[in-house]
């Protein structure tokens, strides 16, 4: 099949489309304006809409009303907008209505900074806001996942009646590389959903009600552990039966010190990897690609072979205890960070790690 | 254990409406936040909960899926005239062809005194976009005239004409102080924007 140069965020874009999504709401921001434009431009070839909203608040709830009705629809921002999102997120995951959502993180708090951060990751994969719930989480670190997680991103918010977030980065948004995009777009039938609102033909019927509070509090307890308990699946899912879709492991077989980093720190870590191979220092990566499950499996595993880990991220210091929690004390977890919009550089990275190891 | 619902007499006023109306691909109500929540419990159609002030971006959401569903909001004071004001006047702005009712029971919506409450049919009359805009006043011997208003918003929507907005003053039993009765008084009730002559047919 043939490849095409495409922007992240673009190839995203046109990735959407093919899984059948004909609905996206949002506003541009610098970081994914690109996206924007090309949905703008491309959408109504294909019978769909584009809305820009008048804010993120306007657009997540747009989501909200579009996913109740049966469409794949899909919404994006970039930190600060999905912070406004947040609300409308925890409404939509309580009432079980899938969608995509992307977040290009941006560097910190509040307006923050046009520049590449992973300073999201908390709010991503914690919930976002108030409520007992979770969302499932890709991290792409290449154009051609950009474009992959987002069909996967549909398909998997229909099958667990959930939304899914790309929680991608600012460089991999940006950047140009060859993609290959399926051929044919995916067979969506948007009455098909037989639990959503307004399905034609219907009038007054057994009526389907999208909710999240409920009158009885029995109920809404009850709802909450449904909740909990199609968690459990979906963790199930990605960290024992289908491990391959949740991390990337790269010469870890024999690496004395894993280096863990998701997103573009990941294509630097490959880099410094084979920087340590070749002074001696037999390192490796691994790459958590779904954030949310965290693949705690996966992470036990290493710890029994490997001596050390270092966690790199363009934060404070977020997914560093995930990895903890996952290792659980059986071997030390180091942390490097840059932040604010600081990418660090192989070499910088490379200085770090052989300050806990014995160079050739 | 059961929460306390008080049903508000507005809904009995909607499913008169959408009983003269009869609309035959799909209803769709969309509720607001604090007691009004529970209403879809007294309707036998579609309903959708929404987050604070946001049921006229989730209608907007659901109408551009369904355009052939009947599609209105449902939303009090402390909904829509506090956290989403922002949301109705963009969604009318938009000409979203959606109807919103708003039933106003004059105890929300101001900055710290009665003198600063904002007066939404007035405020949303400045937009180009909707193409019916009326306030009026539902009392517990008549509320035909609330009833008409809100049929006429629904067959515009019916129509494809666009946003329709009905502002209905309509007192609860906890919240009949005297503040509130002067401001039902004081508020006028007039059709404020009516494009296709509705109101004369």
């Amino acid at each position: 099949m043939a490849k095409r140069l495409m922007k992240g965020c673009e190839a995203l874009a046109q990735a959407a489309i093919l899984a059948g999504c004909r609905y996206y709401f949002g506003s541009p921001v610098a970081q994914q304006a690109e996206l924007s434009a090309y949905l703008a431009k491309h959408l109504p070839l294909v019978e769909g809409t584009y809305v820009q909203a008048a804010d993120e608040i306007s657009a997540i709830n747009m989501v909200y009303g579009a996913s109740a009705a049966g469409a794949r629809v899909m919404t994006s921002g970039s930190s600060t907008g999905m912070s406004l999102k947040q609300e409308g997120i925890s409404g939509i995951a309580a009432s079980e209505l899938p969608c995509v959502i992307v977040n290009t993180m941006c560097g910190g708090s509040v307006a923050g900074a046009s520049c590449p951060a992973q300073a999201d990751y908390w709010q991503a994969t914690r919930g976002g806001t108030h409520g007992d719930y979770r969302n499932i989480v890709f991290a792409p670190y290449s154009v051609q996942e950009m474009a992959d997680m987002t069909i996967a991103g549909f398909n998997y918010a229909d099958r667990f009646r959930t939304p899914v977030l790309i929680l991608a980065d600012s460089i991999v948004s940006q950047m140009m590389e060859p993609v290959e995009l399926p051929k044919m777009p995916f067979d969506y039938d948007i009455d098909s959903k037989k639990w959503a609102l307004g399905l034609p033909g219907t009038n007054k019927h057994n009526k389907n009600v999208c909710a999240s509070t409920f009158t009885v509090q029995d109920e809404l307890e009850e709802h909450n552990w449904h909740l909990y308990q199609k968690y459990q699946v979906i963790e199930k899912h990605f960290t024992e039966e289908n491990k391959d879709l949740a991390i990337e492991e790269y010469m870890c077989e024999d690496a004395e010190i894993v280096l863990v980093g998701y997103g573009i720190i990941a294509r630097l870590l490959k880099t410094v990897v084979e920087k340590c191979r070749k002074r001696g220092v037999k390192a490796g990566l691994a790459r958590p690609k779904i954030l949310w499950p965290f693949p705690t499996n996966a992470f036990k595993k290493l710890a029994q072979n490997t001596e050390k880990f270092m966690v790199i991220e363009m934060s404070c210091g977020q997914m560093v205890e995930d990895v903890k929690m996952a290792v659980n004390g059986a071997k030390p977890v180091y942390f490097f960070g840059r932040t604010g919009g600081a990418v660090p550089s192989d070499f910088e990275i490379f200085n770090e790690v052989s300050k806990l190891v014995c160079l050739d | 254990m059961s929460m306390n619902f008080q049903p508000d007499p507005v809904q009995t006023m909607i499913v008169e409406a959408v009983d003269a109306v009869s609309p035959t691909s799909g209803i769709v109500g969309v509720a607001p936040v604090s007691c009004g929540a529970f209403i879809y419990d007294g309707f036998d159609f579609d309903f959708c909960q929404s987050v604070p002030g946001c049921a006229p971006a989730v209608a907007s959401g659901i109408k551009r899926v369904r355009p052939k569903a009947l599609v209105f909001t449902y939303q009090n004071d402390i909904d829509l005239a506090a956290a989403g004001l922002s949301e109705v006047i963009h969604a009318a702005n938009r000409g979203e062809n959606i109807s919103v009712i708003y039933a106003n029971s004059a105890s929300c919506g101001l900055d710290g005194t009665d003198d600063s409450r904002i007066k939404i049919c007035e405020l949303l009359s400045g937009l180009n976009q909707p193409v019916y805009i009326t306030r009026v006043v539902a009392r517990e011997n008549n509320t035909k005239e609330a009833v008409e208003a809100i049929k006429n918003a629904f067959k515009l929507q019916m129509e494809n004409k666009g946003f329709a907005f009905v502002e209905i003053l309509s007192l609860s039993a906890d919240e009949d102080s005297s503040e509130s009765k002067a401001l039902l008084e004081e508020l006028p009730k007039k059709v404020f924007v009516d494009k296709y002559g509705i109101e004369k047919a």
